[in-house]
């Protein structure tokens, strides 16, 4: 009797859920009374499969057609949020309700990368007090001179950057569940204005022979090739700084190439930008 | 503090939808701007033509903004809301272009992975929800996966899906039954985070 019963309830679970896929909808079916919690659940399940898919950008044609129709002209010319923190930060639409809140988790995490940046921040300028030490008291001549200079000037440089208003932070930290360099970290220090920017990495793996590390940055369009950099000892520390970002950016990531020149990123990707954080 | 920014993100959805009940079109910006690059891999996955799903992710977004004040909280989240009216539209579509032979025959040969790429990826939360479905995905075995394909991106129902397959229609429950519970306990902290 239980083995005929436990079919019959797993016959009537069958055709729920059959009825539930085939009937997928928006809205609710006329007449249904309530809302069954499990009903709820697997209609859950089913509006995340489509998280599984490579996420596609449509043309920005699509967004200025339907803001356009919507009356929303001004909204159509309005550049996409720029850098990934588009969900981080407090959207004019979703209202003083959530701006406390969202505030207190955004000083939270300032808080954490200010607290980690602070501590580079105090080497940079220890790093920076030694160097002008060094200048005033030793007398170099020629080419060192001038590499202790350019060194000099970027290290004011990027200390100015950390303590510019509305310079933003991004950490990028190992992509996926099962990493290939797990131990790998950067910070990318983005200028106020967007006109430049410095990224320091550590605890990257050497690169085997002919490979490299390449910047990307992943811009609604596609992704536009940054700078290549190769790691040739262990725990060694990279730094590299250049001039402007491509529109449209949405996210940071580095990936490990065989060609160092390649358009597109073929290679594992080692790390990724998470959301920024925005001096304040 | 990811499960926070996750409840963070249902609730300022909410107030998208509230802002687009009371005509904000800087709401739906910003809803579009959220939620376009996930409805236009659905509407590609299901329609196979970028054109065809720019056009359904275009109306979808006009359904939104005509009827939002029909969204009920209750009965699901606004990300699922979104990808029920996309689905939806995109399936209605399909039926009308009578090309559901080729669509299920994609989802029954095609891997996934062919639409790999990096691009547009809006979020981290995104990307990580991203890579533990296809994780989970791939873990059900091929035959669970192709007939939750077949329904979910083809919109064939379980008898169409035995017809097409040849394989009897209790199996077919079956299969996309044992598929969703193995989903729905996979899936259960980001289900009651949708909740």
């Amino acid at each position: 009797v239980n083995e005929q019963e436990r079919k019959e309830r797993e016959a009537l679970e069958e055709g729920r859920v059959a009825k539930l896929i085939e009937e997928l909808s928006p809205d609710a079916p006329s007449g249904e009374a309530g809302v069954d919690p499990e009903a709820r659940a697997l209609r859950e399940v089913a509006g995340l499969l489509p998280y599984a898919l490579a996420p596609r950008a449509p043309s920005a044609e699509v967004r200025r057609r339907l803001l356009a129709q919507v009356g929303g002209a001004g909204e159509a010319d309005r550049a996409v949020p720029a850098l990934v923190g588009a969900r981080g930060e407090p959207s004019a639409a979703a209202g003083f309700r959530w701006a406390l809140p969202l505030a207190a988790v955004l000083a939270l995490a300032l808080a954490g990368v200010v607290g980690w940046q602070e501590l580079r921040h105090g080497e940079q300028r220890r790093v920076i007090a030694e160097l002008e030490r060094n200048l005033g008291a030793t007398s170099l001549e020629g080419a060192e001179l001038v590499e202790a200079r350019a060194l000099l000037a970027r290290r004011s440089e990027q200390v100015a950057m950390l303590t510019e208003r509305g310079a933003e932070i991004c950490l990028l930290e190992p992509y996926g569940e099962r990493p290939q360099f797990p131990r790998a970290r950067a910070t990318m220090v983005v200028a106020a204005d967007r006109s430049h920017w410095f990224l320091r990495g550590e605890r990257l793996d050497p690169c085997d022979q002919g490979r490299a590390y390449k910047i990307w940055f992943e811009t609604e369009t596609g992704s536009v090739p940054g700078p290549s950099f190769r790691v040739d000892g262990p725990d060694a520390e990279i730094e590299i700084a250049a001039e402007g970002l491509p529109e449209g950016l949405v996210t940071i990531s580095i990936t490990l190439e065989h060609d160092p020149d390649c358009e597109t990123p073929e290679g594992p990707q080692v790390l990724r930008a998470g959301p920024p954080i925005r001096l304040l | 503090v990811k499960s926070r920014e996750k409840s963070e993100q249902q609730a300022e959805d909410a107030a998208l939808i509230e802002g687009i009940v009371v005509r904000r079109a800087e709401a739906l910006a910003d809803l579009y701007d959220r939620y376009s690059h996930l409805l236009m891999a659905l509407a590609s996955r299901v329609l196979g033509d970028p054109a065809d799903a720019e056009e359904v992710l275009q109306e979808a977004f006009l359904q939104v903004w005509n009827q939002a004040g029909r969204y009920d909280a209750s009965r699901s989240s606004v990300s699922t809301w979104l990808v029920l009216i996309t689905r939806s539209r995109a399936i209605d579509r399909l039926r009308n272009l009578r090309v559901v032979q080729r669509t299920a025959t994609a989802a029954q040969h095609e891997n996934p992975e062919t639409h790999a790429s990096p691009r547009g990826v809006q979020n981290v939360l995104n990307a990580e929800r991203r890579f533990r479905l296809e994780e989970e995905l791939s873990k059900l075995p091929a035959e669970q996966r192709q007939v939750l394909e077949m329904a979910f991106y083809g919109g064939m129902t379980q008898s169409e899906i035995a017809a097409h397959t040849g394989i009897p229609l209790g199996t077919v429950k079956t299969r996309t039954l044992l598929a969703m519970r193995k989903l729905r306990t996979a899936l259960a902290e980001d289900v009651d985070q949708l909740r």
